[in-house]
């Protein structure tokens, strides 16, 4: 079909973000790889694509809008364009309209499936970034046809959306997964490991063939060594088709390297007994085959079984479960129509544990899901928003364990076995051992279910067609005991000649030869069956009656059954002699019973048949009469003649042989009973096998339990202790604030109180749970309940101050709503604060505002009557300002020694300081101890100062260069003395008119400190004395 | 007008000055003025008095001592004071009080009233409040 050189075709599957992905795709890929690719993306419908100019900026290979019916070129890209379905058939591009009403949203799906359909193993499907699962199923097509899968690896550099990628890459389906740059690479040496191959298969035909078979045997080895598994009986060309594949992955061109890369991996072991396992199941997979199960054989199954009674069913191969559970969903429904529901189990095994994993969990995305309807998808599944999960009710039916259909003994008893797309991995010889193996499973009358390309070949003796093109089967029925098949692992296997050969050593001259030697075999030859080594007939010649009979019962191929009585036990030995030691055995003249008394003697030849390549031992059986048959009587006599007395011994001799002869049926009994004995141990061993499964399942979900529930518990145990510390540090802080606190409930009820309420109230821990009318009692608060339901009502904080109590304490009262988690209103909080310092500084600090009032008051009474006099002695408005000013000053300077000592003292020796510093403390001595005065002593000696000074600066001493004031003071009982001497001034005599000045020093002196005070005006100045009374240990207290 | 003569209780000099100019000028005779309880009781016994004008602090006294002495005798009076009706002792609030400084006019009118001179349009100018009569005050 395909005359020029075969070549990878790349399917390209991309979407949001695709552009990136693709820009990195097409940089890391060399213009001539040998290879075409096609792009397939989401677009709209609407617009219209500029892809291809797009991907021509990164790629010197030649870029295409797909067109139908183009041939696929390699080094071409192919670009989907817009509002189109791009499959392909033959090598060429199909393309057709889009559904319009339902658009259809797996383009990519839809053109990996044809490539994988078309390309086989030369296709390779690419998924990019995207933000669908498409693709998933189109890789799983393009696996099962043997081609190649990569998809972009979530790393730093994209993919943009990688939703896409995961999907595929979550399958398992992915050979590679990189990123979308290192794909060129990677892909240029699959297409090179191509080329090579074939010019290796090529190159020389016979001596590849046999380096190839050569390797198989190896790699069955290694195989077998590394996963217990035999792969021997796998068809050669699918086992080769894989591993060739995973050459390709693994870069190897020679047969060799490969085998000693698998010797040295054990990875790449695995990879590859994973990839020789890989079956893509689906639900439902094969809509008619499962629509007849459902309709004939499923109803026939729960015939006549009641709630006491087990169906079983088994599925070897399950895989990853679909099958299983389409079988489970058909079950459920059926039962769900019965009153009367017999038990179910479905025994699913596998021998990929990994797959066995993903069945058990049950957990699907929804691109597996294609085949189950809407409505089952309802009833069973639910979706967790990422993926579906099977429903309970149908998991549980199912049983799933790792089991060989070829290794392990298999299960029993079962009504129903479903083997889909299994047997179509194995050779001929393990399909015919696995078929027999089937029926021994199934109870007699059980289905089998076969894959629509795998027949019962040529077993029609142990299954009778129930529905042929939908590969369903039914049991045959036999009494004669079914052997449990040889397992291909338990027998080495035989070697044998391919069938070729055979055929070569008859094909000459065959008509004349052949119809001679049928000729001669019809006439002359004796008659002969032929049997294998368990004597079952499977070939007769003509006459063989009257060494055979059909036995009692249901008919039967077993030779020794058949054999007519006096045969039989020579007819045993001789064949267990041939089949051990594969020789020709003869015995001769053996007395057969005929009818009518007489005897017809034999001699009975086996030989073993000339090996025919089916691997299973024949035995030819050759009856050949000695003379004619004779009556009983003669015979005997003709064979001892001339014994007389020897009759005796005759008749003991056959007492004897029907006396082993009863014993050995007795022993053949015995032996019956033992097989079936040891059946039923063998399913016992099975049934517990699937307990033991069970018990393994549930361990592990008890397990996971037990985990979940100690982290919980862990959870809790640190809940616990914090709050165990929020409890202290709450305790600690009730005890530590002192605040009286009452927690109320929604009726008034004491809930809890702390410590410092206790102490307040009386409270006994007993009190816990009494009505707050009892603490009310105590308490001068009329309103306490009108102002509780305002809280519940506004659930706003309320603030009471209690009246003064007898203790003289304020106590202010708190009445703060108490919230429970959701904000609701579930209580009042009562506390009690005790504001008595509060209380008594906020008295204090009216009774200085009061105070600083009266004083600033009556400092300013005192300012304006200074101005007062100051204006009625004033010449002049310069004078009066200047007179003013200073006195004022004055005044505000003895305020400020008093405030310094915040009005308590004030120090004698700064006063005076302070008031002559203006005029130079040079030219005034001061002399006194120090001495601390009251406030107004202090004040009224600071203004006469500096009447004084002013006095002494205009007319006195201080008016004179070289005069001189000396000032001194001291305490003695009488009181306070002050002494004012001026010298060196002019001469002074006392004025005519008292002026304000010596009123002053009166007024002060004499009026307001009840002193005196006497003047004397010297020749050289002013001295003035004063006294007043001072106790100095009042003004020290 | 026969001769009124004012009683000034006061203990700050310069403030006393300033009342007893203002009296003067206002036509009235001054008793006083006296800085002490000691000082005003002895002026009360011994002085004839048509009315008191009292300072209500007077150092670490107060002058309600006298308001018996006053009351005995039938002697109207108003106080003067730095404090604010508020702060006074409450057995004081009652009386008539001027508020210091004091308003040269404010002080003659409560003078006048005392007096039971007609008031002048001053009076209706002052700044503290009702005038309690004098039967009140007693």
């Amino acid at each position: 079909m395909q005359k020029q050189k075969r070549f990878p075709v790349v399917g390209i599957g991309a979407s949001a973000g695709g552009i990136a992905a693709m820009e990195g795709f097409f940089r890391g890929m060399p213009s001539s790889g040998g290879m075409a690719f096609v792009v397939v993306t989401h677009l709209s419908p609407e617009r219209e694509s500029l892809l291809h100019e797009v991907i021509a900026r990164y790629t010197d290979i030649s870029v295409r809008v797909a067109e139908d019916g183009m041939e696929i070129q390699p080094d071409t890209v192919y670009v989907m364009p817009h509002n189109a379905i791009l499959t392909i058939e033959n090598s060429s591009l199909k393309l057709r309209q889009p559904n319009s009403v339902s658009r259809e949203r797996k383009p990519i799906d839809i053109f990996f499936s044809a490539l994988a359909e078309d390309q086989g193993e030369y296709s390779v499907g690419v998924v990019l970034s995207g933000g669908d699962s498409d693709g998933t199923l189109g890789v799983k097509a393009i696996k099962e046809h043997g081609g190649l899968t990569l998809a972009q690896l979530s790393d730093e550099s994209g993919p943009i959306n990688p939703d896409m990628p995961r999907s595929a890459i979550g399958s398992g389906l992915i050979d590679i997964a990189i990123s979308a740059d290192e794909m060129g690479a990677k892909l240029i040496e699959f297409a090179r490991s191509f080329e090579l191959l074939d010019e290796l298969e090529a190159d020389d035909g016979k001596a590849g063939a046999l380096k190839l078979r050569k390797a198989q045997g190896e790699i069955y080895a290694i195989l077998r060594s590394h996963s217990g598994h035999d792969f021997s009986g796998y068809k050669a060309k699918t086992f080769l088709r894989r591993v060739r594949r995973r050459m390709q992955i693994t870069q190897n061109t020679a047969i060799e390297t490969y085998v000693e890369l698998l010797r040295s991996s054990a990875e790449e072991v695995r990879s590859l007994f994973r990839d020789l396992l890989i079956n893509v199941t689906n639900f439902f997979r094969d809509t008619d085959a499962f629509k007849t199960l459902e309709e004939t054989v499923i109803p026939k199954l729960f015939e006549g079984r009641d709630a006491n009674d087990t169906i079983r069913v088994w599925v070897p191969g399950c895989a990853t479960g679909e099958e299983v559970f389409s079988i489970g969903m058909l079950m459920r429904e059926h039962m769900d129509t019965l009153s009367a529901v017999p038990r179910i189990q479905i025994f699913a095994t596998d021998i990929d544990d990994a797959a066995l994993g993903v069945a058990r969990s049950a957990r699907y995305p929804e691109t597996l899901l294609t085949g189950v309807s809407p409505e089952r998808r309802e009833r069973f599944f639910s979706n967790d928003g990422t993926s579906f999960v099977l429903s309970k009710s149908v998991r549980d039916l199912c049983i799933f364990s790792a089991h060989s259909v070829i290794r392990d003994p298999p299960f029993s008893r079962m009504d129903m076995v479903s083997c889909r797309n299994l047997l179509i991995y194995f050779g001929t010889d393990v399909q015919k051992q696995v078929i027999p193996t089937f029926h021994y499973s199934l109870k007699p009358g059980g289905y089998l279910f076969l894959g629509t390309s795998e027949s019962i070949s040529q077993h029609g003796d142990l299954f009778a067609p129930v529905d042929k093109k939908q590969r369903i089967f039914k049991a045959r029925e036999h009494t004669a005991p079914t052997r449990l098949p040889i397992l291909l692992n338990a027998a080495p296997p035989s070697n044998f000649h391919s069938a070729g050969d055979t055929r070569a050593r008859r094909g000459l001259s065959y008509s004349l030869r052949q119809t001679v030697e049928a000729q001669v075999l019809e006439h002359f030859a004796p008659a002969h069956v032929v049997v294998n080594g368990d004597g079952d007939v499977v070939y007769y010649s003509i006459r063989t009656g009257k060494y055979l009979e059909p036995p009692q019962g249901v008919p039967s191929r077993q030779l020794l059954t058949m054999a007519r009585s006096g045969l039989r036990l020579e007819l045993r030995g001789a064949l267990r002699e041939a089949v051990e030691s594969r020789r020709t055995v003869t015995r001769e003249a053996i007395a057969i019973e005929e009818d009518e008394d007489r005897v017809q003697f034999v001699t009975l030849t086996i030989e073993p048949l000339a090996d025919r390549g089916s691997g299973e031992p024949l035995f030819l059986v050759l009856f050949e009469p000695v003379g004619p048959s004779q009556p009983r009587l003669e015979a005997l006599k003709r064979r001892e003649p001339a014994a007389s007395g020897i009759a005796d011994f005759e008749r003991d001799l056959r007492d004897t042989r029907e006396r082993l002869q009863s014993t050995i049926e007795e022993y053949e009994t015995a032996m019956e009973e033992l097989k079936s004995s040891n059946e039923e141990l063998v399913s016992v061993n099975e049934e517990a096998q699937s307990s033991n499964e069970e018990l393994e399942a549930s361990k592990e979900e008890m397990q996971s339990l037990n985990e979940e529930l100690n982290t919980i518990n862990a959870e809790l145990v640190s809940k616990v202790e914090d709050l165990d510390r929020a409890n202290s540090d709450l305790k600690n802080l009730f005890e530590s604030t002192q605040i009286a606190t009452v927690f109320l409930d929604t009726k008034l009820v004491i809930r809890s109180f702390t410590p410092a309420a206790s102490s307040f109230f009386n409270l006994l821990p007993s009190d816990i749970g009494r009505p707050l009318t009892d603490l009310a009692s105590r308490l001068d608060y009329p309103h306490l309940r009108d102002h509780i339901a305002q809280v519940f009502k506004a659930g706003e904080m309320i603030e009471h101050q209690l009246p003064r109590d007898s203790d003289g304490i304020h106590y202010l009262v708190r009445l703060i709503p108490y919230r429970d988690s959701v904000r609701k209103i579930q209580g009042v909080v009562v506390t009690f604060v005790d504001v008595t310092t509060i209380a008594e500084a906020e008295a204090h600090q009216r009774v200085l505002i009061s105070e600083l009032n009266h004083r600033v008051k009556n400092m300013l009474a005192v300012t304006v009557s200074i101005a007062g006099q100051t204006l009625k002695n004033a010449p002049s408005p310069e004078a009066f300002a200047e007179a003013l000013i200073g006195r004022l000053r004055a005044m505000a300077r003895a305020y400020g020694v008093l405030s310094r000592e915040s009005w308590k003292e004030a120090s004698v020796e700064e006063i005076v300081r302070q008031e002559v510093e203006p005029f130079g403390l040079e030219r005034i001595n001061t002399t006194g101890e120090d001495i601390r005065l009251k406030p107004q002593q202090g004040l009224s000696l600071g203004m006469v100062i500096h009447e004084l000074a002013t006095n002494a600066a205009k007319y006195g001493a201080l008016s004179m260069p070289g005069g001189t004031v000396s000032v001194t003071w001291s305490v003695s009982d009488q009181g306070f003395h002050f002494e004012w001497s001026e010298s060196g001034g002019p001469a002074v005599s006392p004025p005519e008119k008292t002026g304000f000045g010596l009123s002053l020093v009166k007024g002060e002196i004499e009026y307001r400190l009840g002193g005196n005070f006497e003047t004397s005006f010297g020749s050289d100045g002013l001295s003035l004395r004063i006294e007043f009374p001072f106790d100095r240990r009042e003004s020290e207290t | 007008m026969t001769e009124c003569r004012i009683l000034i209780v006061e203990d700050e000099w310069l403030v006393a000055e300033e009342h007893r100019t203002i009296l003067e000028e206002a036509g009235f005779a001054i008793v006083g003025p006296a800085p002490s309880v000691a000082r005003a009781k002895k002026l009360i016994e011994s002085e004839a008095i048509s009315a008191a004008v009292l300072d209500i602090g007077l150092g670490s006294e107060t002058s309600a001592a006298l308001i018996p002495l006053l009351a005995e005798r039938g002697i109207p009076f108003v106080f003067v004071s730095g404090y604010t009706a508020s702060d006074v002792p409450e057995d004081l609030r009652h009386h008539k009080m001027l508020s210091k400084p004091v308003w040269a006019a404010a002080l003659v009118e409560a003078v006048r009233n005392m007096l039971g001179v007609q008031p002048t349009s001053l009076a209706e100018q002052q700044d503290s409040g009702a005038v309690p009569t004098q039967r009140e005050a007693r």
